[in-house]
């Protein structure tokens, strides 16, 4: 993980646990906003959903790093030591030439690569994280099976609920889950480490 | 008359069931590091390690013990503490920067203090 978030050329201290679960926060309260917002364009029907899908990966790129970072972010990138490894197998050949010019920092061994403290941490956080966003789709798609059976049986018991309501609490489920897919790793690793120490 | 417990009738024992898995849930998301399995001294690796006494007495930098041996400065903190157990390569890689047998730098027990090894145990805490 770096101790700094370079952000449009500006370069913002991290190295503290508390300034980077701060971030963590920021950064899901705009997916909020990001999520409510397609919901206002159109009930994530077409270009709600659009938006999303074109934001959320970028923004989580940019601030969070790990998939897809190419070395920009807070987290090193996931696949950082495999394309590095085959970055240095050959620097010369077509691919690598390609790799220098849209990954520079794919020279820079320790800013690019994980060590194996940093593996460990890595997979353990998947772990976690998908261990329980596995348990929140298998809910989604319960909620999905029984919509059918529940919306009379609620209405027995006097709740009366649009036809429409299960249909956008699932969909909204899987816009959140997808959301947490491309970031939740990540976010436990940010909100986890200890706060980090300046080279002696 | 005989009282009610809870868990007697079939809605007691559904609340019940549902209480249950609701304890498994909390239990199968705890956040659980590998690297933390239980609470060992120290930190949470287990190992007891000389790394610190040896930079400080060679005048070595973090920076520059974690680019000899390929890791992150910060994964060295981690080391000195005791909060991350290196794998058996790192460790091996740490002995030889040092030029030091591999249990000279870890185990699993804690070391003898460099001032009691120097000057016995008739020093310092023992008068």
């Amino acid at each position: 993980m770096k101790t700094e978030l370079v952000l449009f050329g500006t370069h913002i201290n991290m190295a503290s646990q508390g300034r980077r679960r701060r971030l963590v926060v920021v950064v899901y309260a705009g997916f909020a906003a990001l999520m409510l917002a397609g919901w206002l364009i159109d009930r994530w029907h077409l270009w709600g959903a659009i938006l999303i899908i074109f934001v959320a990966p970028n923004v989580s790129r940019m601030v969070i790093g790990g998939y897809g970072a190419l070395g920009k972010g807070m987290v090193k990138p996931f696949l950082g030591n495999e394309i590095h490894a085959r970055y240095t197998s050959d620097p010369n050949s077509r691919w690598s030439r390609l790799c220098r010019l849209t990954i520079p920092q794919v020279t820079d061994a320790i800013e690019f690569c994980s060590d194996e403290r940093e593996v460990r941490r890595r997979d353990s956080a998947h772990e976690v994280a998908y261990r329980r966003l596995g348990m929140v789709v298998i809910f989604t798609f319960f909620i999905a099976y029984i919509k059918n059976a529940a919306l009379p049986l609620l209405k027995v018991a006097g709740i009366v609920l649009p036809a429409a309501f299960f249909d956008l609490l699932v969909y909204g489920l899987l816009i959140a889950e997808f959301i947490l897919f491309l970031t939740l790793p990540q976010t436990i690793l940010l909100w986890t480490e200890p706060d980090m120490e300046q080279p002696q | 008359m005989s009282t009610r417990r809870f868990g007697d009738g079939w809605s007691g024992r559904v609340v019940a069931q549902f209480i249950f898995f609701l304890d498994r849930f909390v239990v199968l998301t705890q956040y659980n590091d590998v690297t933390d399995n239980g609470i060992q001294p120290p930190g949470g690796s287990g190992l007891y390690n000389r790394i610190a006494v040896l930079r400080a007495e060679r005048g070595i930098s973090r920076q520059s013990l974690a680019d000899a041996v390929g890791v992150n400065y910060q994964t060295i903190g981690f080391l000195e503490r005791g909060d991350y157990g290196p794998s058996l390569k790192l460790a091996f890689q740490i002995a030889e920067y040092f030029g030091l047998p591999v249990e000279a730098i870890f185990s699993t027990r804690p070391f003898v203090p460099l001032s009691q090894q120097v000057y016995g145990a008739s020093t310092g805490a023992s008068r």
